[in-house]
């Protein structure tokens, strides 16, 4: 037993095991994929509740790590995994191989700070954050201005599936593993067998569906409600907000006796709207309302869709003919203004 | 043949086991006992013995993958001309002693043939210039010549298995190990295979050792056979003196033909008004966008009715279509012309689901077919989905199988721990819980010995003796001619032959088919004479 | 739902178009270069650009753009709805037009549709389109062996980039053995065929435990398949068939860096670009 080979940091039987997993896992994100369309039409959206599986791509990233248990070994199976996505023509192009190495990065960061510790909460939490990575990365590279809700949305659909699938399913698999000795686990404790059986608890795959189905569905309808039911309770309301001595939320129904009328002309670079007259609140009455702070200068118009626009708040503040109007939601008719400051759909007036 | 040597010039001995043992880690039951045996350069030797009985550990204890692999304990040496296997790392032993498995899938590793030839030679730094003839020559050894530009994706059963052959044979390395090479392969392969083996024997005295439960074609050429049981080598002499003691080896579980006298009387044959199956006229060909070459034919014309009680025997070369044809009669795939019923109801636009409460099949590999977590689960799976029987009589016909099957003791083990033949066995028992009337079994003794085979189809005749048809695909003519009362021969897509078992035999001979028929001919001809 | 072969076909299509004979490395030096480009620029311009020398690559490769956007069709689709609802709800910016005029006094008009509007469809549908299409030309155009060899350039040790052959090469094995375990399920009376909904997660479980079995079951005998023929018996290997770099992958790989240094450059400093009437 002397023998003295070049020693490896991953032995052929750790790559061989990532080259397995990763090929099994590459194989199926097809198969997911499918079943997260079938998870969305049952929802009833075009997209987005497919997030309820990206659990399952993480699952193999776990399995591998948890049997090879050396630091690097999700990284690579992330990267391999990414790699032949990429090669197989995954959709995403290139953009997968890194999503799907910063999951295993996650998950190596988690499992080397807690040194490979085989409990199912760590499993969890770190099948968690690197199914949620996807959405996260997905969003920076792809960012197409949708809501914070809409995201933060998926952001926990996402996480719940790394728990479940990630954590639950993939620490319940190598247990099974472990107890079916089908390959050599690097040095576990002495008798894997017996603690996992004893600790061996499956879920109810009739309960378990059941609760995840009742979580879709509710967290679908919150997505319509957010969505379709928002601006119909206040459509008509902002915050005013920053340095000021009364932060509060405007609503045009508590202004509207103090309307005026201005006659305005829209000068846009492309957009040309003659003199005409419009009907609304002058900003200076609502954002003294709010009590600006002395040192204060300057305006931030916020709009819903990630429009803003700034304005010298002195300026506003002496200018009687800036006024807010209600036109599908609020809007702001910046009179001598060119047209980039006519903000529709106002949701912020923040104060700097 | 036997002292042929050119490939060493050291006297030391191809292999020198001395009194080895070997428990591996994590079990207390040693699966080697106090080995010894010595190989000459340039010897042929023939391996056998019952499924489990250590054969698979010799031959990675002989290639130095135990202890260099596998952990466990180990007492003895092993000495490959006469180096001791752990004073030298795992690549350097490779230069001397190449190890074929079983199953050419795990351990094909790239994607072109070529590249895979190479790959070994690649990693020795074998330089670029002789890479090219290197390739050529070992793929021509196999007769294969043919596939080196195909990807390996695309291959046929026969040509991974000949690739994974030619990949070590590129190597050069004087000794050779092979696990059943031929258990994958139709006769005509399996022929050409052993006879490349043979050639290098004779003309490199490159040291072969085979592995195989089928020893029958390997009784004419090997030089010497041993014989394994429990972990110790019971038998080391010439064939001859093997072939004077068969009933040690029946004992053993190693049959020179499998059991014989185990057949219906020959009233069972007579046409049957209303046939458990009935096939009439498909025809099937695989949509265009498919790349032909890695799909079996596609089947033409084919007719013919199983009846119940029946064990009918499905034969032909790899790819003549044996698995197209048995998706078709459990609705996986569906012919573009001709009809299938079952029980007189046509299969057509049934769901597979739905034909499953008639149907049962096995499939080649019985790890895609376990999905449970206990195996008394697996048995109840489909009578739980297809609510048939009733859950009491459902647990209670599982519980009686799993004794039948000998595989009570797992009862609450995971299927996944079992061994290669007790999985095969679970399989077959979770079809059976709800009695279907057809029985599909897709080359289910790969890998078996005949004692495992005669225990599984001691159960399967018992089935068909209670009122099912059975139709079993498989490449060992021995095992047809021992258990099934008829026999389909497919070749190329067209069923050439439907007759009982001794009229077919005879029938294959004057077809030019005679590797398709048991050895012991002498011994099938006393069948002709089975009285009516 | 059969996926028999779905990875059978792989993205490689073997050619030898001028596109086919550039160095591995020069390719994915321009695949990251235009990636990069793609994801970090907000300008239509630059998109546009970007696409028209991507169509200019597919041409010189000779792959026929009909069967890239006919496989990866989802994606186009995909890239069409954000770009359409980028274009309507887009409502700042220079008014082109209403989508819906005034209805009645006091009703509409609806749906502005502005140059922010277009010009925010065009980068984001683009990105995502651009991106498909550098990838798409990549692995069509890249023999993936060579590809890994040319990896051994890097100084990658060539265990590693071996790996990603081994990854490869197993997936059409693991996908043939998928189909064969969803037929296996309905041999046994499991409705895969119906039933969206109940036994959802039964199904998963039911998918991906004979698999992983099965796969894991094949780590011994790879092992010992690689080990047996030297994998790993020195620091570096040879190889019968390496890919060439030649001088037109030194000007490529160089010219396409420092293009790219220079937008980079210029977007540190001058943020943001100026964009089509801003």
């Amino acid at each position: 037993m002397n023998s003295t080979p070049p020693r490896y940091y991953f032995r052929t039987r750790d790559l061989v095991t990532i080259g397995v997993l990763s090929a099994l896992g590459g194989a199926l994100s097809t198969y997911v994929g499918y079943l997260g369309r079938l998870v969305n039409v049952a929802v009833g959206v075009p997209f987005g509740a497919g997030q309820f599986l990206s659990g399952l791509h993480v699952f193999w990233i776990i399995l591998a790590a948890g049997l090879i248990r050396r630091a690097g070994a999700a990284s690579l199976t992330g990267l391999m995994k990414g790699l032949v996505e990429f090669f197989t023509g995954n959709p995403h192009g290139i953009i997968i191989v890194f999503v799907s190495l910063a999951q295993g990065l996650i998950i190596d960061a988690g499992l080397t700070v807690t040194s490979h510790r085989n409990s199912l909460p760590l499993f969890c939490v770190i099948g968690g954050f690197a199914a949620a990575s996807n959405v996260v990365l997905f969003q920076l590279l792809y960012f197409s201005g949708i809501p914070l809700m809409f995201f933060l949305l998926l952001v926990v659909l996402a996480f719940s599936s790394g728990i479940i699938f990630a954590g639950y399913f993939g620490k319940a698999t190598l247990d099974l593993v472990i107890e079916a000795n089908v390959t050599r686990v690097r040095a576990t404790s002495p008798s894997p067998v017996t603690k996992t059986r004893a600790k061996r608890r499956f879920p109810d795959p009739y309960k378990v569906s059941a609760v995840v189905f009742l979580s879709v569905i509710v967290i679908g309808a919150g997505l319509y409600a957010v969505f379709v039911w928002r601006p119909a309770v206040d459509p008509l309301g902002c915050d005013v907000t920053g340095q000021v001595g009364n932060p509060y939320r405007f609503t045009y129904s508590a202004f509207s006796s103090q309307e005026i009328i201005v006659e305005a002309e829209l000068v846009g670079s492309v957009t040309y709207v003659p003199p005409q007259n419009y009907t609304g609140v002058p900003l200076a009455v609502v954002l003294s309302h709010a009590r600006p702070a002395d040192g204060a200068s300057a305006l931030l118009v916020l709009a819903s869709d990630g429009y803003s626009a700034t304005f010298s708040l002195l300026d506003v503040l002496s200018d009687s003919d800036i006024i807010i109007i209600v036109d599908n939601g609020l809007r702001l008719v910046a009179t001598n203004y060119s047209g980039e400051f006519w903000v529709r759909k106002v949701s912020s007036l923040v104060i700097s | 043949m036997s002292s042929v040597n050119k490939g060493t010039s050291s006297s030391a001995p191809a292999i020198k086991v001395d009194d080895f043992s070997f428990t591996y880690g994590g079990s207390t039951e040693p699966v080697l006992h106090n080995i010894t045996l010595t190989i000459q350069a340039g010897e042929f030797v023939l391996l056998t013995g019952p499924s489990g009985c250590g054969k698979s550990t010799l031959t990675r204890s002989l290639a130095g993958f135990i202890p260099h692999e596998f952990t466990g304990k180990s007492k003895g040496t092993v000495r490959i001309q006469g180096v001791d296997t752990r004073t030298l790392p795992i690549y350097e032993l490779a230069k001397t002693i190449s190890l074929v498995q079983q199953d050419p899938d795990s351990q094909i590793v790239t994607l072109n043939v070529a590249d895979e030839i190479a790959f070994g030679l690649e990693n020795f730094q074998t330089p670029q210039s002789e890479l090219v003839q290197r390739i050529k020559s070992a793929l021509a050894t196999v007769n294969a010549l043919k596939i080196k530009n195909r990807s390996t994706s695309t291959l046929s059963g026969g040509e991974k298995q000949k690739l994974a052959l030619a990949s070590f044979l590129a190597l050069q390395s004087p000794i050779l190990l092979l696990d059943e090479p031929t258990a994958r392969l139709d006769p005509p392969t399996a022929r050409e295979v052993i006879s490349s083996l043979v050639q290098l024997n004779q003309a490199s005295g490159t040291t072969i050792l085979v592995v195989d439960h089928r020893i029958s074609p390997f009784l004419p050429i090997a030089s010497r056979c041993l014989l394994m049981n429990a972990g110790r080598l019971v038998f080391d002499g010439n064939p001859s003196q093997l072939r004077q003691h068969p009933s040690i080896l029946q004992k053993l579980g190693v049959y020179l033909s499998p059991l014989e006298n185990t057949r219906f009387p020959l009233s069972r044959l007579e046409r049957d008004e209303s046939p458990t199956l009935t096939v009439r006229e498909i025809e099937f060909s695989y949509p265009t966008t498919h790349d032909s070459s890695t799909y079996g034919f596609a089947l033409k014309d084919i007719s013919f009715a199983i009846s119940s009680g029946e064990i009918v025997g499905l034969i032909g070369a790899n790819g003549s279509g044996k698995t197209t044809l048995l998706q078709h009669l459990i609705g996986l795939l569906s012919p573009d012309r001709g009809n299938i019923e079952i029980n007189g109801r046509p299969v057509s636009g049934r769901p597979v689901s739905e034909l499953a409460r008639e149907v049962g099949f096995v499939f080649q590999n019985p790890l895609h077919q376990l999905f449970e977590r206990r195996v008394l689960d697996e048995l109840l799976l489909t009578s739980r989905h297809i609510k048939k029987p009733a859950p009491n009589e459902a647990e209670t016909r599982a519980k009686s199988l799993l004794v039948d099957f000998g595989l009570s003791a797992f009862t609450s083990r995971s299927p996944f721990s079992l061994s290669l033949g007790e999985q095969r066995r679970l399989t077959i028992a979770s079809i059976l819980v709800h009695r279907p009337s057809l029985l599909l079994l897709d080359e289910p003794f790969i890998g078996l010995d005949y004692r495992n085979v005669n225990q599984m189809m001691t159960i399967i005749k018992q089935a068909a003796n209670e009122g099912a048809a059975v139709l079993l695909a498989t490449h060992d003519p021995a095992i047809v001619h021992a258990y099934c009362t008829r026999l389909l021969f497919l070749s190329e897509g067209k069923l050439l032959l439907d007759a009982p078992v001794h009229q077919a035999f005879s029938h294959l001979r004057r077809l030019g088919e005679a590797e398709y028929i048991p050895p012991h001919p002498d011994k099938s001809a006393s069948f002709r004479e089975v009285p009516k | 739902m059969r996926m028999k072969g779905k990875h059978l076909h792989f993205g490689y299509l073997p050619h030898s178009s001028v596109i086919h004979r550039l160095n591995p490395l020069t390719k994915l030096t321009v695949l990251t270069c235009i990636a990069l480009l793609t994801i970090l620029f907000n300008s239509d311009i630059t998109s546009l650009v970007l696409l028209a020398f991507l169509l200019l690559s597919y041409f010189a490769a000779g792959i026929s753009l009909r069967q890239i956007i006919s496989r990866l069709r989802s994606i186009f689709v995909f890239a069409l709805f954000i770009a359409v609802v980028q274009l309507i709800f887009t409502s700042y910016g220079a008014l082109l037009f209403f989508l819906i005029p005034p209805l009645a006094p006091g009703l509409g008009p609806f749906f502005p549709i502005t140059m922010s509007g277009v010009s925010n469809a065009i980068v984001l549908g683009l990105r995502l389109i651009n991106i498909v299409l550098v990838s798409a030309i990549f692995i069509a155009t890249t023999d993936p062996t060579l590809f890994a060899v040319a990896l051994t350039r890097l100084r990658i040790p060539y265990r590693y980039s071996f790996l990603f052959v081994l990854t490869l090469r197993l997936v059409p094995l693991f996908d043939q053995e998928s189909a064969i375990v969803q037929d296996a399920q309905r041999t046994r009376g499991i409705p895969v065929d119906r039933g969206v909904i109940r036994g959802f997660l039964t199904r998963i479980r039911y998918t991906f435990f004979p698999l992983v079995f099965s796969a894991l079951n094949r780590i011994d005998n790879l092992t010992l398949a690689m080990d047996g023929r030297g994998f790993g018996y020195a620091k570096t290997r040879t190889y019968h068939r390496q890919p060439s770099f030649r001088s037109v992958d030194w000007i490529i790989t160089i010219a396409s860096l420092i293009i790219t240094s220079l937008l980079l450059w210029q977007y540190t400093f001058l943020l943001p670009l100026p964009r089509l009437l801003g």
